[in-house]
């Protein structure tokens, strides 16, 4: 027989695109912002992760330039050997300071961060508890290591806790609870203090992964500052990907954590290190953060008001906690048609559907951004009750 | 629907005597060997599961919004009457011995007689009878007490019947279609698993979720992962070599057997000692003489269907009698993620309170979805 090498290529992505699983892009023509242009279109975007419109900000567009006249495009290597820079460990103490920990490390991506360092801190003999409804970059860090992985119902604490009680009497070396700190389909937050107060008991490591937390939760330090937990979760991993408006993954905790993953995680070790424009807009977006406390601030009263016109329209936004808010649907042929209506009125927001959700929890996903003023609210909200009443979805 | 002027609504009880017998004593269902399972020590359940389900209504304080129609006897007649309800007989078996022919002759004479929802205590083989007779003039529901229950038109237990009862009388359930499967008895009794699909019945519906989660990012193929699942029983019970090991029927534990190097039954319960197999295809008396024998043992099983039972249905030799026996630590669970994702509680079913209890207590339970994976999940 003659093998056709790549034939399953053509095969496989036919079958994503008989069940409609197939991803169909967007293009953005421009910036990142709140109000974007689109293929051709001027839309406003409700599906972003840029939550401060930070992308766009002055002086991060500043400080990537003034990078690149002083450090060149390019780090030339990995950290390890020749593409560790000034402006790299100094992005890193600034994390320190701005998350209140010992230490940090800057990661390329937050993936790279969650697949190089997980698999490092649990092994041969060790329990890792996770979350049903965590992030696939754990669930894909997690499959590289030999330890027992049991996963929890979500934000369910006895389930948790029975498994704590399972790991430690099948006397597991080490315990690792591992969770997002907010959770990106429904927008819910993860019980942190209660995750912690578990773990302190049975002597267990807490991971918070805070991708969508941080820029947002407690005043834009993340889900430790929100709950008043900082010191007690031993590794906070989060992005500059979102709400800090650039790109890159990040962990902070103690010195030993930080000396501990830069020589073992792989992903770090084996990847070119972030280009010094990235490093230098990743500081400046902490500047921000701390001197500019107004874009937290009205990413949350946008956030507000949206929520309580849509409520008040008669949409269901879920039991959302944060400025994810899902518009649930039902019926997954439902909400695509009217993501795509929206998208004809001039709102960019993306339907999510079976199986990334449950068959009868289909939902259009928003995402608050700070960016937006009351005028684009308003023209979002008229659009989404105009589709929403011709949908009957109200 | 068929509602008198004082406002209750009338619905018929029938009850197949000897559903359910046949498993205890590994005969995988009672179609046509009756006579068999008495002598093999079989004792009928089906008459408590209409109590159970009576007395819930009585507990919810909905008996008697209802006027019963019901057939003579161990059909019904007798349950209600325990239970204080007044009924109408429509229907008398000419003989002690009832048959599948007398289950539908009585479901006719409901319908002619009037009424909104037929509800029957039996297994598939009763749903089919009752089905046949009915055939979706009016819905059916079943109350759990066969061997098999694999239909879509059974509750979760007698209770949860009752409770389904109460929402339909409150306009919270409606009739939908539920599939009506039933395996060939005659090939079942052999270890052969031929599946058939008797068509469409109008059944009471209870709403249902199915949580899918992450798992379309899942990349390994079935086998992979059942071999995962296999690699890791194998290793936890390595850990005692001189445990009796006990495997319930499904096609994971077969699975699971086979790698272990044993010729496993693919709907049996199957035991084996140290590296051999000791019993094939075990009913409950040779289960409880090998535990008395080797009171250490290990209980390998998997849900059943959607509903999640891993006790109760399919396998009830591994009785209430043997889980007194067992520590629940020694009990492997294992499912695939797959089957896992549509079965969102695992759920348990015995005579016995107390061993219920002894499950409901744990509150969750980890089930083994893949090599040192596994999912925690409430139980009861």
């Amino acid at each position: 027989m003659k093998r056709d090498p790549c034939g399953f290529l053509k095969a496989e992505y036919q079958e994503l695109v008989d069940k409609s699983f197939n991803w169909q892009l967007r293009t953005l023509e421009g910036p990142s912002a709140p109000r974007a242009k689109v293929e051709g279109r001027k839309v406003i975007v409700l599906c972003s992760n840029n939550y401060l419109n930070l992308s766009n900000h002055p002086k991060l567009k500043e400080a990537a330039k003034k990078a690149v006249d002083s450090h060149g495009a390019g780090s030339g290597s990995v950290r390890a050997i020749a593409g560790n820079m000034d402006l790299h460990l100094q992005l890193e103490k600034k994390i320190a300071e701005f998350k209140h920990r010992e230490a940090a490390l800057y990661y390329q991506t937050g993936f790279a961060a969650n697949a190089g360092l997980l698999p490092q801190l649990v092994g041969e003999g060790d329990a890792v508890l996770t979350d049903e409804l965590n992030h696939g970059s754990i669930i894909d860090g997690l499959r590289l290591t030999k330890a027992k992985r049991a996963i929890y119902p979500h934000n369910d604490l006895a389930g948790l806790e029975s498994a704590l009680k399972q790991a430690d009497a099948e006397k597991a070396r080490r315990i690792m609870i591992v969770s997002d700190g907010v959770f990106s389909m429904d927008g819910d937050l993860a019980r942190a203090p209660d995750i912690c107060r578990l773990a302190e008991d049975f002597g267990a490591m807490t991971y918070f992964d805070d991708a969508h937390g941080e820029g947002v939760l407690g005043g834009g330090r993340g889900i430790g500052t929100h709950f008043n937990v900082e010191g007690k979760i031993h590794v906070e991993m989060g992005t500059f990907s979102k709400a800090f408006g650039v790109v890159g993954g990040l962990i902070a905790g103690s010195q030993g954590l930080v000396n501990f993953a830069y020589n073992k995680s792989r992903t770090w070790l084996l990847s070119g290190s972030a280009p010094p424009a990235t490093a230098a807009a990743c500081m400046a977006a902490l500047d921000v953060l701390e001197k500019e406390p107004e874009h937290v601030k009205r990413l949350w009263e946008n956030t507000a008001y949206f929520k309580k016109e849509m409520q008040g329209m008669g949409f269901d936004c879920g039991h959302s906690e944060t400025p994810i808010t899902p518009v649930m649907l039902g019926e997954s042929a439902l909400a695509k048609k009217m993501s795509e209506r929206m998208f004809q009125e001039g709102v960019f927001a993306l339907p999510i559907v079976f199986p990334m959700v449950a068959k009868d929890k289909a939902r259009i996903r928003t995402i608050m951004n700070a960016g937006l003023t009351k005028d684009d609210l308003n023209e979002a909200l008229r659009a989404f009750e105009k589709v929403g009443k011709e949908l009957k979805a109200i | 629907m068929v509602e008198k002027e004082n406002g209750k609504r009338i619905v018929a009880l029938v009850v197949n005597p000897i559903a359910g017998m046949g498993g205890k004593v590994a005969l995988k269902g009672t179609d046509g060997v009756a006579e068999e399972a008495v002598k093999r020590g079989a004792t009928p359940i089906a008459h408590s599961k209409a109590l159970h389900f009576l007395s819930k209504l009585k507990e919810l304080g909905i008996l008697d919004r209802f006027e019963w129609r019901t057939a003579a006897g161990e059909m019904g007649e007798g349950a209600l009457r325990e239970c204080g309800a007044i009924s109408t007989v429509s229907y008398s078996p000419q003989k002690r011995q009832t048959t599948s022919e007398d289950t539908q002759n009585a479901s006719k004479s409901f319908l002619s007689g009037g009424c909104a929802l037929v509800i029957f205590v039996g297994g598939d083989g009763t749903a089919r009878d009752v089905h046949s007779a009915v055939n979706n003039k009016v819905p059916i529901l079943g109350i759990p007490s066969g061997v098999k229950m694999h239909s879509g038109v059974f509750a979760v237990s007698p209770e949860a019947a009752a409770e389904l009862m109460a929402d339909w009388l409150g306009g919270k359930a409606g009739a939908q279609e539920g599939e009506l499967i039933d395996l060939d008895e005659e090939l079942y009794r052999k270890g052969e698993w031929k599946v058939m699909n008797f068509g469409l019945a109008l059944t009471l519906f209870e709403p249902s979720y199915v949580q899918l989660g992450k798992e379309m990012y899942e990349a390994a193929s079935h086998e992979d992962v059942l071999d995962g699942i296999a690699d890791h029983v194998i290793e936890a019970l390595a850990k005692t070599p001189d445990a009796l090991v006990i495997m319930g029927p499904g096609s994971t534990v077969e699975f699971i057997g086979k790698k272990m190097g044993f010729e496993k039954t693919l709907l049996g319960v199957d035991c084996a000692l140290g590296r051999k197999l000791v019993a094939k295809d075990a009913d409950e008396k040779t289960i409880l003489s090998l535990l008395g024998k080797h009171p250490k043992a290990k209980v390998i099983v998997s849900p059943i269907g959607s509903q999640g039972f891993i006790f109760g249905r399919g396998n009830l030799q591994l009785s209430s009698a043997v889980m007194r026996l067992i520590d629940l630590q020694d009990i492997i669970i294992v499912a695939t993620p797959a089957k896992l994702a549509s079965t969102p509680d695992i759920r348990v079913d015995f005579d016995d309170q107390e061993v219920v209890d002894k499950f409901n207590r744990k509150k969750y339970i980890p089930i083994v979805a893949g090599y040192h994976s596994s999912v925690m999940r409430k139980i009861g």
